[in-house]
């Protein structure tokens, strides 16, 4: 069974700093796969190049086999891959509703209004529809972005430290709503530090150190590998 | 080759003071990252300043220039105090800045009018106005060697402030990345003035010697400098204080020598032109990118 | 009144020419650009324009068309490079279009009369010509911006980076907005190249690309009505003042800067400021204040 997200070899430098050096990785339908790795590792770079906003120097990725490197960011997005971005970036002038709509009407105006409901529905903010992305407290501007990102009906759903400020009551609610968002056939890749969400809910875990794969696999076996506790804990002593 | 020798040095003496202007304007996108359309403003004012302060309190050049200096300079710490400092610390979109640098500039334009007339200035005739020097065929005013002294007098200081002292690095650490300066405890706000007044101050000295060379300053000579201003700052790099320099001569020059070719108004075509093939195919300019790192 | 409107046709007129611009204006501010091309793109229509309608004898609407076309034309093939440079960029390049233009136009003298310009243009421009334009546009800019249209141009212009990421071509679009620039910026120029049966370089340079921001920005950007009520003021306080044209200047140019400081959304935000202060606050989505913050 082909992978619904292949990265192949991908480098990228940044005026002599090498982010991504061959990075090799696979994501596979109705699964959640989170990135991790230290500070630097290149996470958000591969999210980036992943995504289009950054260009990959070498290497490719392919969606459902066919190879997308290269292109702008909105076509990869109309190619069926969402994302939430490290700092939160909403429409803050538009009210809660039109954030998700304005991302609807993207996949085609006809059924906008259905489709923006249903994801505001799955994420549990119906009621504020009509609130500003300002009133709403963090956790739930996080949840916001989401159900943006979850109107346009993607195939792949890219998450880029969603965890980041929550409190431990809200991870366990964004486990769930992962879940939930798996649980409907959308795949979901995440960049997280927090190693209990990852633990907990990934299907899949990538590990990278210095812009390169140092293990993939179950999270039992990722969190034994010994480079991935050299990588977080430092060398063996 | 007689005329060409000429030429060169008419070139060299107009392209000092484009230099001196280039240099403060580009200062002030390179350090603070602010596109100041005023500039050129403030340029026709040090211009008028320092003519009248020759003709009407018969002060001497050297005097003259120095407080049209001061004077320039104090009207941009004024501006960033009253007008660019509050914009930024509001933050919001950049170029309400922009339209705030040009609606400055009108204001000074429109104050320069009411105060000083509409008309053309003249300096009054004087020796250094008058006298010329003669090597083998060339003719070189002593006006323009004065021009040509001065801006590489103030070139000079400025490279000193800026390389050999303490306060030239912290500009420079500033320029590098504000956060950062801020971080290591560069005393922001003080230099953030004087960054003002030295942009400024140096746009008064070149209104001043722009007036030496032609023997006439008016209300409307900012407007024409600014467009100049710009282009060298393009093809030198926005930010990029030695870019602009060279440019600043390169533009003299060019103008000197396309003066026996071409009408002047075709030959501020060509300088557009220029500017457009630069901003598409380097927009960084020809001397480098003045790439201003961000936290 | 019929005769107090006669009297004053003059300033009307040029209310109604500057709104159009400031309209021009405004659809580029509102995708996140600062253009300078207003003056290059007006002059391009009313000169077209006045070719038509002198050199080529046809009918007005004809010479009105082609003027809004031409203009639109060389936004889009100006547009294509110019719209990739960045912010500042981006306002150089437009102001070094307006001055080519200007410089274009004071030259080639056997197309465009030089310095001296064109006289004897054939006066075809009405009043209804004028408001009917205006309120087409007004009209029809409010219908787009209720659509789906208005919701991705407020995204491309608060937030490119998710707006492309939930698959908008931020680039096209504002390539588009830039063309209908062109055609709304070319229209005025032809329609006042015709009021007045006079033109010249000096009517086009950088000073109608200035005017034309200050009437968007003066009046606020939340709302089409805005750049109106800014040529509203723009163009009539000076007039009420019976001062000399520089004292006109300053007190112009101190409004703007007094608006950019202190009211950066416009006169327009003095409405509902107004409504607050007069009635209390507490109606409707403004007050939605964060109990539910943390």
């Amino acid at each position: 069974m082909r992978a619904l997200l292949e990265i192949r070899d991908v480098v990228k430098r940044f005026q002599g700093v090498v982010a991504l050096d061959g990075v090799n990785a696979d994501v596979n339908k109705d699964t959640i796969t989170s990135v991790i790795g230290p500070n630097g590792s290149g996470k958000t770079s591969l999210m980036n190049v992943i995504t289009g906003f950054y260009r990959a120097d070498r290497g490719n990725v392919r969606l459902c086999g066919k190879p997308f490197t290269g292109l702008p960011p909105f076509r990869i997005a109309r190619a069926g891959i969402a994302r939430t971005f490290q700092h939160i970036r909403l429409f803050d002038e538009l009210d809660v509703f039109s954030n998700v709509l304005v991302a609807a009407e993207q996949r085609g105006v006809a059924q906008a209004r259905q489709r923006a409901g249903m994801a505001l529905d799955l994420v549990g903010l119906s009621a504020s529809a009509h609130q500003k992305p300002g009133a709403l407290p963090y956790g739930y501007r996080r949840r916001l972005e989401i159900a943006r990102a979850l109107a346009t009906e993607p195939q792949l759903l890219i998450l880029d430290e969603p965890a980041a400020g929550m409190n431990s009551t809200e991870k366990v609610a964004l486990g769930e709503l992962l879940r939930e968002i798996r649980g409907r056939k959308i795949a979901v890749l995440l960049v997280e530090h927090d190693m209990d969400l990852v633990m907990n809910i990934s299907d899949h875990i990538i590990a990278l150190n210095f812009g390169r794969t140092i293990a993939a696999g179950r999270p039992d076996d990722v969190r034994r590998n010994p480079q991935v506790v050299e990588a977080y804990l430092g060398p063996e002593q | 080759m007689d005329v060409f020798l000429q030429q060169t040095f008419n070139g060299l003496a107009l392209g000092a003071a484009y230099a001196v202007f280039a240099v403060g304007f580009t200062l002030l996108f390179g350090v603070l990252n602010v596109l100041n359309l005023a500039q050129g403003s403030i340029f026709m004012i040090g211009g008028i300043v320092g003519l009248e302060l020759v003709r009407l309190v018969d002060l001497p050049l050297p005097a003259a220039l120095v407080l049209a200096m001061v004077a320039t300079g104090a009207l941009s710490v004024l501006t960033q105090i009253a007008v660019f400092g509050p914009l930024e610390r509001r933050g919001g979109n950049r170029w309400m800045g922009l339209v705030a640098s040009l609606a400055l500039a009108r204001l000074f334009v429109a104050l320069a009018q009411e105060i000083f007339g509409t008309q053309v200035l003249r300096f009054p005739a004087e020796a250094w106005m008058e006298t010329v020097w003669t090597i083998g065929n060339v003719r070189i005013q002593t006006l323009q060697i004065i021009v040509v002294v001065t801006a590489l007098t103030l070139m000079a200081a400025l490279a000193v402030l800026l390389r050999g002292t303490q306060t030239g690095r912290a500009i420079r650490t500033m320029a590098f990345n504000p956060q950062v300066a801020m971080l290591v405890g560069v005393p922001v706000g003080r230099l953030t003035l004087l960054v003002y007044f030295i942009s400024g101050s140096l746009a008064g000295a070149a209104g001043v010697q722009l007036g030496i060379l032609y023997n006439a300053v008016s209300p409307f000579m900012g407007e024409m400098i600014l467009l100049k201003g710009l282009t060298v700052l393009i093809v030198g790099g926005l930010g990029h204080v030695p870019g602009a320099a060279l440019a600043g001569v390169l533009l003299g020059l060019t103008e000197v020598y396309s003066v026996g070719y071409l009408s002047s108004s075709f030959r501020e075509a060509i300088g557009f032109g220029v500017v457009f093939a630069v901003l598409l195919l380097r927009p960084t300019g020809l001397f480098g990118a003045a790439v201003r790192q961000r936290a | 009144m019929m005769s107090f409107l006669a009297s004053y046709e003059n300033v009307i007129a040029l209310v109604l020419i500057h709104s159009v611009l400031g309209i021009g204006a405004y659809v580029m501010l509102s995708v996140n650009r600062f253009s300078l091309a207003t003056g290059g793109l007006m002059a391009l229509g009313a000169y077209v324009s006045v070719l038509v309608t002198i050199n080529a004898g046809l009918p007005f609407p004809v010479a009105l068309a082609a003027g809004t076309l031409v203009a639109a034309v060389a936004a889009l093939i100006l547009g294509f490079p110019v719209l990739r440079l960045e912010g500042d960029y981006f306002a150089l390049a437009t102001l070094a279009f307006t001055e080519v233009v200007r410089v274009i136009a004071l030259n080639w003298e056997s197309v465009t009369g030089g310095a001296l310009g064109i006289v004897s243009i054939p006066i075809e421009t009405r009043m209804w010509h004028l408001v009917l334009t205006l309120a087409v546009l007004v009209g029809g800019v409010l219908y787009i911006r209720s659509t789906f249209i208005g919701r991705i141009l407020e995204a491309c212009r608060q937030d490119e980076m998710p707006a492309q990421a939930i698959g908008i071509d931020v680039a096209r679009v504002r390539l588009v907005a830039f063309v209908v620039s062109g055609a709304i910026c070319g229209l005025a120029g032809a329609l006042s190249a015709h009021y007045s049966y006079f033109i010249g370089p000096s009517d086009f340079g950088l000073i109608r690309s200035i005017d034309a921001i200050a009437y968007a920005v003066l009046g606020g950007l939340g709302n089409v009505i805005g750049p109106v009520i800014g040529a509203i003021v723009y163009t009539v306080l000076p007039e009420t003042l019976r001062f000399s044209a520089q004292a006109r200047d300053i007190l112009v140019s101190l409004t703007v800067i007094l608006v950019v400081l202190f009211l950066p959304k416009g006169l327009l935000s003095l409405g509902p400021a107004l409504y607050r202060g007069l009635f209390g606050g507490s109606r409707g989505r403004a007050s939605v204040e964060p109990e539910a913050a943390e």
